[in-house]
């Protein structure tokens, strides 16, 4: 067994360094080639029913600490990306994001994607800057229950749930666990406004954004370690994580596994090949032998 | 925010649907040839727009006006008038030196090529531009053109200004006389693939400039990708070599906002 692969839900992963859904994840072509460029796995962007233009730009900026996004969940609706792929050869390594608006539309996509023979979905209850969708419906319980319910019922698909920043997300995960999700992952991109000041309006279409990258980090790496504290589920840890240094801070906050987006911008697909490289020499260097034994380490001090 | 704050200094109409602005930025944008900017005039959708010149802190737009962004810009961008630019983003021409080169553009891509061909004649290259339009009122430009090349091929299809015909088939003509060792191209993308095509069977080294859909600009959100090969246009391209474009949808299908796969 090579020292980094990891167990999550029962799949196994080659490396613990995965794509975050939204970047990248709406083409066959470029999930191919971010597998090939090491990463253990790769979660599409999220798909709709319906296809979506997303917002109209400007929907994107650069910050000195990150960017700030708001898309607006783009994508040609969950039957034409899953028509396009399902010929992917690692079918086991890509998870699906489902971005529903009710039960019945996370049940209905969740049926589609295990038809087209995937193993994995993450549902998206945490996209901070569209309506209806995403953080604002986490609010739901009971949409967030019953559709983590239902899809487990009428599929035999492992139930990633992406939760975003918020009060009680401790709270949330423990209904997750409790409906039978498989694991969560946190945490999305943190909700924000940038101001253009000689405009003197806000800067993005649709006001709100989500912000990613290097800020958000310390942020993400908090709600890893709360999250372990209270729930046995597997923790994917997402938010900021730029080098391998990144990653372990995360493992050791408690997360199985991390998921890498914003850095792609600066240091390109190479990102996951160096993070597994220095997290392998951190294992050795260190006398770990699996991703596994160090997972939550920073609990026990 | 790392966007560059702007003023438009000054605004020259080039013909009936094109004009130049000229925007001096808050510092200095260091593009080379080739290279793009996310603009964002309020009001407007913020749009990708190749960079026509930069001198100090002075950079040149060229702007057609296409669709409801660019339209809404030239009815009502002025002298004065604050301008955001992001960038500059993607990766831009080789310009090589001392080389017999040719610059073959369609429309407003001529934007890109004046800028390259200017740095080229810097850098002691011989340089022809074939500039092709669908008719004389679509010129513009040709004064600087003219300075900024050894020779310049003027092309209509309608045959009322300069070579009747397509840029493509004149290029094709002097492509064999003049033995060209570099080949630059933007335009639309079916003028550019018989460019690109033609080049590549005769082993003359091609890039190409690509006009895709952008939103991001730094290569995360995947709305610009090349297939097969997932190349990311936006910060790997929008200047890819020809050698690569041909094993690519180059020339056949492109992505719209939904991501979904479209003829070109």
């Amino acid at each position: 067994m090579s020292l980094l692969e990891v167990t999550i839900a029962g799949v196994k992963y080659p490396a613990p360094s995965f794509l975050a859904s939204g970047i990248l994840g709406s083409s066959a072509s470029l999930l191919k080639r971010v597998l090939e460029s090491g990463a253990g796995a790769a979660v599409t962007k999220s798909v709709t029913v319906n296809p979506r233009k997303g917002h109209p730009n400007p929907c994107f900026i650069e910050l000195e600490v990150g960017y700030v996004n708001s898309l607006g969940l783009p994508n040609p609706g969950y039957l034409h990306l899953l028509e396009e792929i399902k010929r992917l050869d690692e079918k086991n390594r890509v998870v699906v994001s489902l971005a529903g608006s009710s039960i019945e539309e996370f049940t209905k996509m969740a049926e589609a994607v295990e038809d087209a023979g995937f193993m994995a979905v993450e549902l998206n209850f945490s996209c901070p800057h569209v309506k209806s969708y995403g953080l604002e419906l986490s609010k739901n319980k009971d949409v967030l229950v019953k559709s983590i319910k239902e899809i487990k019922e009428v599929t035999r698909l492992k139930v990633w749930v992406k939760l975003g920043l918020c009060d009680n997300i401790v709270e949330l995960a423990k209904f997750i666990e409790k409906a039978g999700g498989d694991a969560i992952v946190a945490i999305n991109t943190v909700r924000c406004i940038i101001i253009d000041i000689y405009a003197k309006r806000p800067y993005l279409s649709s006001i709100y954004g989500g912000l990613s990258g290097k800020a958000i980090h310390p942020i993400a790496v908090r709600c890893v370690y709360d999250l372990f504290k209270e729930v046995d589920l597997p923790i994917i840890g997402v938010g900021g994580i730029e080098h391998w240094k990144d990653a372990v801070e995360m493992l050791l906050a408690g997360a199985s596994a991390v998921q890498v987006g914003s850095a792609i911008a600066k240091k390109g697909l190479n990102v996951f090949t160096e993070i597994n490289r220095g997290l392998e020499n951190y294992l050795r260097e260190n006398g770990f032998k699996s991703i596994k034994s160090i997972v939550g380490l920073a609990h026990k001090r | 925010m790392l966007n560059i704050a702007g003023v438009i200094k000054d605004i020259r109409q080039e013909n009936y649907k094109i004009k130049s602005y000229f925007i001096e930025l808050e510092r200095k944008l260091c593009s080379v040839p080739g290279q793009y900017v996310m603009v964002w005039y309020p009001g407007a959708e913020e749009i990708p727009i190749s960079v026509a010149h930069e001198d100090g802190r002075i950079i040149r737009l060229i702007i057609a006006k296409v669709g409801d962004s660019t339209s809404y810009i030239h009815n009502h961008a002025k002298r004065g008038d604050y301008i955001s630019i992001r960038g500059p983003y993607g990766k831009g021409f080789t310009v090589v030196k001392g080389m017999k080169v040719a610059c073959v553009a369609g429309g407003y891509g001529i934007a890109p090529l004046f800028y390259l061909a200017k740095k080229l004649l810097e850098k002691n290259a011989e340089v022809h531009i074939f500039f092709g339009v669908k008719s004389k009122e679509d010129l513009f430009l040709l004064e600087e053109l003219s300075a900024t090349s050894n020779k310049l091929f003027v092309t209509t299809e309608d045959g009322t200004y300069g070579f009747k015909g397509l840029v493509t088939d004149i290029f094709k003509q002097y492509f064999f006389r003049e033995r060209y060792d570099y080949v630059y191209t933007c335009g639309p993308e079916r003028m550019m693939f018989k460019i690109v095509s033609l080049c590549i069977s005769y082993g003359v080294k091609v890039e190409a400039c690509l006009e895709r859909y952008i939103r991001c600009g730094v290569g995360l959100c995947g709305s610009c990708v090349l297939d097969p090969i997932g190349l990311r246009v936006c910060c790997e391209g929008p200047v890819i070599k020809g050698d690569v474009l041909l094993n690519t949808d180059f020339g056949k299908f492109k992505r719209d906002e939904f991501c979904r796969k479209v003829s070109i």
